[in-house]
């Protein structure tokens, strides 16, 4: 009687353990997705033209500033990292310091404010801290403050680029 | 000692040879193992500003699943490893008729997806939703389970 138990309990055993190792009512697929990386940046509009008007006597003239355009950029990034906004000024005007801000709203980055373009063919940071988001329509607003008295003149229009770039 | 001897002895072998005999007649199944993704998710980049579009879909048959059964099968799915922000759907195109889009979850039990009777293969289509720039650049390898199951 003990030996036919003995047999018993053995070969249940071992065929519950033989069932629970072939598990075959189980499958599985993997699945491959590749997100690629994006990195996409555009102004719209073209700012009107900054006019400096006379000033009362003994004063410069007063600030003048144009907000017309706007930027839209679509980022993402791995984990960690993250973009900014920078603009670089062809040339200078004489007699005259450019300045621009770039807003961003929540979650969109971080925008430096008024930066000022204080030499030529310099880039300068105008968003950080970009991470994965889009935003459509952030203002651009320039600014033309007069440093000192320059003879009238009519600049021709000078190129500010914009670059969505790592932020390093 | 006597009593182990025949109640409890006897009782684990019912459950054991039992257990053993539903496992023996239990439903197998096999799956394609794997899946590329035939959208590259960015390509082409949406315009500056904009969002990526909300849905992507696979081929209509990208995983066949072949299930071998005497009787009738229910069929569970269950997925992991998925981005936490993406959204996966499957729905069955053959054997006709097609059926609706089922979100699946990554939660335990998996969850009835379909059912059948007999020898059958099935093939699905997927659908991801929730797509966005939010996702960070990079390539996935997410799995989907299957699991049949006599009915």
């Amino acid at each position: 009687m003990k030996i036919l138990i003995k047999i018993l309990i053995s070969v249940a055993l071992v065929a519950g353990l033989a069932t629970l190792a072939t598990a075959d009512n189980v499958a599985t697929s993997t699945v491959t997705i590749t997100f690629l990386e994006i990195a996409e940046l555009e102004t719209t509009g073209t700012p009107g033209t900054l006019t400096i008007t006379a000033p009362t006597a003994g004063a410069l003239p007063a600030v003048q500033t144009e907000a017309t355009t706007t930027m839209a950029w679509t980022s993402n990034v791995d984990s960690g990292k993250t973009r900014k906004i920078t603009g670089s000024l062809a040339s200078l005007f004489s007699g005259i310091t450019l300045s621009a801000t770039v807003t961003a709203g929540s979650g969109k980055g971080t925008s430096a404010g008024e930066v000022p373009f204080t030499a030529a063919a310099t880039a300068y940071d105008f968003v950080t801290a970009i991470g994965n988001c889009n935003t459509p329509s952030e203002t651009i607003t320039f600014k033309a403050t007069v440093t000192s008295m320059v003879a009238p003149y009519t600049d021709t229009a000078k190129v500010v680029t914009w670059t969505l770039t790592d932020d390093v | 000692m006597k009593r182990i001897v025949r109640y409890i002895i006897p009782a684990l072998l019912v459950s054991f040879v039992c257990g053993a005999g539903i496992c023996w007649a239990t439903s197998s199944i096999t799956a394609t193992p794997n899946y590329s993704w035939p959208e590259i998710i960015g390509d082409p980049p949406p315009a500056a500003g904009s969002n990526l579009p909300n849905t992507s879909e696979s081929d209509s048959a990208a995983v066949t699943i072949n299930i071998t059964a005497s009787g009738n099968w229910g069929l569970k799915v269950e997925k992991s490893n998925w981005p936490s922000s993406l959204h996966l759907s499957i729905k069955k195109t053959s054997p006709t008729p097609v059926g609706d889009y089922q979100e699946v979850t990554d939660s335990y039990p998996a969850e009835d997806f379909i059912s059948g009777s007999g020898d059958t293969t099935v093939t699905v289509q997927f659908k991801l939703t929730n797509v966005s720039i939010q996702v960070p650049p990079g390539t996935y390898n997410p799995t989907v389970t299957f699991w049949v199951y006599d009915k």
